[in-house]
């Protein structure tokens, strides 16, 4: 999961990356509107953290150009703005969830899941394909009988499969949801990680396409 | 009520009218009742013709009396009594000359009208004065009456047109009354007496100043309320990164940007407080050495500057001393130094410039930073406002701060970009102390 982060402060900023990233989120982190907009040109992200004060480009405008462009990309404004109109003016502009500072990290990471959930048309807490289900809340993953909790990084990696069943997804798709615009990519890590999740849930949780990339089955 | 308008009004109004109704009445009485005096005296004149001319000269001698109908007694006598004749009916003074008297005769008060016949005797027509007089005061009283009757009607009159015209005033004090504090608005001015007009509108004046000042002071505490929350937010963010972790080694490098974190907020409490102690203190002038100021906020800066390889210094080109508060200007001046160290890159260089110009102390600190947008030079003074895209976490309350402690001292600040090179110049001016040190 990529998150682009709109945060004109240094240190919320800071400390809301790292905190996205402990999630096993890939963070772009972007401090005023201008650059946010530009930055959601590319469709690269599955969410959108936006703060409203910002330099150049206010909030509510990066959101109504965000929407008039017919993305349907999920937001969540996070603001110091707890006024009952900005909050009415924030969600008729299309935001999915509205969040005032200061918040706690585990109540966004709760709606950040939710919204993503609603997103992929889900209502259930649980992603599943028949096969695998898995818990974004708790990081576990049930195939049969088998219970296992997976890393930050193994989750984000089957989250990304699971969330589009059957949809074959390249290394370099799966490197953007894992790392953000100025973190290094380790050489293998999407191999070191398939490993390790086919070790907890089996080699057929899963397939690989060769010379195109990885899927899990749709379920039946 | 002892000031009100509306009974003063009346009080004074009436007791006008009552002074000039009465020194009205007094005048028509007065000339009503001469004018009764002098019918009569004519009266008298005519008597006197009628008996010179159908009486004989023996005549002269008789003594004539009568009543009118209005019981008015007449008499007509010689003024010098012959022997031979009747005794006189009034005992008239012998050197009476000829034309009108008033005369007390035996406690009586007589009006005489004296006249020589054609025999030379000297005849007096006499009336009784008292009867005389409360004819005339009878007559005259009833000139006034329309006056007397006036005076109560004007009264009343008078209360109700005021009354009536005070009405608007009590209409004014109950839109004042009712005004919504946090947001006045203004009064009519229509409908209100002309006289009122000037002071509406200066009310209105005070009302639009009172509403922008609560409009700033609102602005300001919802500005505060929001740069609060963020350091808060910050904070908040960082312990729950370091709450995460299940390494200690993780924890502790976790811990330097919690430790900026509260660095953050101490400075913008701090700032805060400043903020509003500088706006509610009292002026409480003081000969100010400016070197003095300049070399204990250098001093303090000092560290700051070595951290950041800035050579930090002063040049003092006059001796100058103005009137303010020390702690105050240095709170200014250390405004004005934390942003040049802020904003200059490492290994630059910030100036603290002591100088005189036309009467005028001049305090400039100079740094070689990147300076500020011609369009942002005066924004930067405004409360919280930060410029966008700089990497540097101030309150944005420095300059805001120096501002208002300037406008207490009379002093002016201006920032300008330097002409040569680049960097900033933030110059404070305030007229020189006349004081000798």
């Amino acid at each position: 999961m990529r998150i682009l982060l709109v945060e004109d402060d240094q240190m919320i900023g800071d400390a809301l990356s790292m905190a996205l990233r402990d999630a096993a989120y890939a963070v772009d982190w972007v401090k005023d509107g201008e650059t946010a907009l530009r930055a959601l040109e590319n469709q690269e992200h599955d969410a959108v953290l936006l703060d409203l004060g910002l330099p150049r480009r206010d909030g509510l405008e990066v959101l109504k150009q965000l929407r008039a462009n017919e993305g349907s990309l999920p937001v969540i404004i996070i603001t110091a703005r707890d006024g009952v109109e900005d909050r009415v003016k924030g969600l008729d502009l299309g935001a999915d969830d509205y969040l005032t500072k200061p918040f706690d990290v585990e109540e966004l990471l709760a709606r950040l899941r939710a919204t993503l959930r609603r997103q992929g048309g889900q209502a259930a807490s649980l992603l599943s394909n028949g096969i695998i289900s898995l818990d974004p809340s708790t990081y576990e993953a049930r195939i049969g009988e088998v219970v296992c909790r997976l890393s930050a990084r193994e989750f984000s990696l089957l989250q990304a499969l699971m969330i589009r069943p059957g949809t074959i997804l390249t290394r370099t798709q799966l490197e953007e949801k894992l790392y953000g615009w100025n973190e290094e990519v380790e050489s293998n890590a999407v191999d070191f990680l398939i490993h390790g999740i086919r070790k907890k849930l089996g080699v057929d949780a899963i397939k690989n396409v060769r010379g195109a990339g990885w899927m899990v089955a749709r379920g039946k | 009520m002892k000031n009100s308008l509306q009974n003063k009004l009346v009080v004074w109004l009436g007791i006008a009218i009552m002074i000039i109704s009465l020194f009205a009445s007094g005048v028509s009485f007065r000339l009503a009742f001469n004018q009764a005096q002098s019918f009569q005296d004519d009266g008298l004149r005519q008597i006197a013709q009628l008996v010179d001319n159908y009486k004989t000269p023996l005549d002269e001698e008789r003594i004539l009396e009568s009543m009118d109908s209005d019981l008015k007694r007449i008499v007509v006598q010689p003024v010098i009594a012959s022997p031979n004749s009747l005794p006189p009916l009034l005992n008239l003074p012998e050197n009476l000359s000829t034309g009108y008297h008033t005369l007390n005769i035996d406690g009586l008060y007589w009006r005489v009208y004296v006249y020589a016949t054609r025999l030379g005797r000297q005849v007096a027509v006499a009336q009784e004065a008292t009867v005389r007089n409360s004819m005339a005061r009878k007559s005259a009283l009833l000139t006034l009456m329309p006056l007397l009757v006036l005076i109560p009607v004007l009264i009343l009159v008078s209360r109700r047109i005021i009354k009536a015209e005070m009405a608007s005033l009590r209409t004014l004090a109950g839109i004042i009354d009712t005004q919504n504090e946090e947001r006045l608005s203004e009064l009519p001015a229509v409908s209100m007496p002309d006289e009122v007009a000037p002071f509406i509108h200066a009310i209105n004046r005070l009302l639009q100043r009172i509403n922008l000042m609560n409009e700033s002071q609102r602005r300001f505490i919802a500005d505060a309320a929001h740069e609060l929350r963020s350091p808060l937010t910050a904070l908040s963010l960082q312990a729950q990164n370091i709450e995460r972790t299940g390494s200690f080694a993780i924890s502790k490098e976790r811990l330097v940007p919690l430790k900026d974190g509260l660095e953050r907020s101490r400075h913008l409490i701090n700032q805060l407080l400043d903020l509003v102690r500088q706006q509610a203190s009292k002026t409480n002038l003081l000969p100010v050495d400016l070197e003095k100021a300049a070399l204990a906020v250098i001093e303090e800066m000092m560290p700051i500057a070595e951290a950041r390889k800035i050579d930090l210094g002063l040049s003092r080109e006059a001796t100058v001393q103005i009137d303010a508060d020390a702690s105050a200007i240095q709170l200014m001046l250390r405004s004005a130094v934390e942003n040049a160290l802020r904003y200059s890159p490492l290994g630059g260089e910030v100036t603290v410039r002591i100088g005189s110009e036309d009467g005028d102390a001049i305090l400039e600190v100079i740094d070689n930073g990147p300076g500020i947008p011609e369009a942002e030079l005066e924004r930067v003074f405004e409360a919280f406002y930060r410029l966008p895209n700089t990497r540097q976490i101030g309150s944005g309350l420095g300059l805001a701060i120096a501002r208002s402690i300037a406008d207490q001292f009379n002093g002016s600040i201006t920032l300008r970009n330097r002409t040569s090179g680049t960097g900033l110049v933030f110059t404070y001016r305030q007229r020189q102390s006349l004081t000798e040190i």
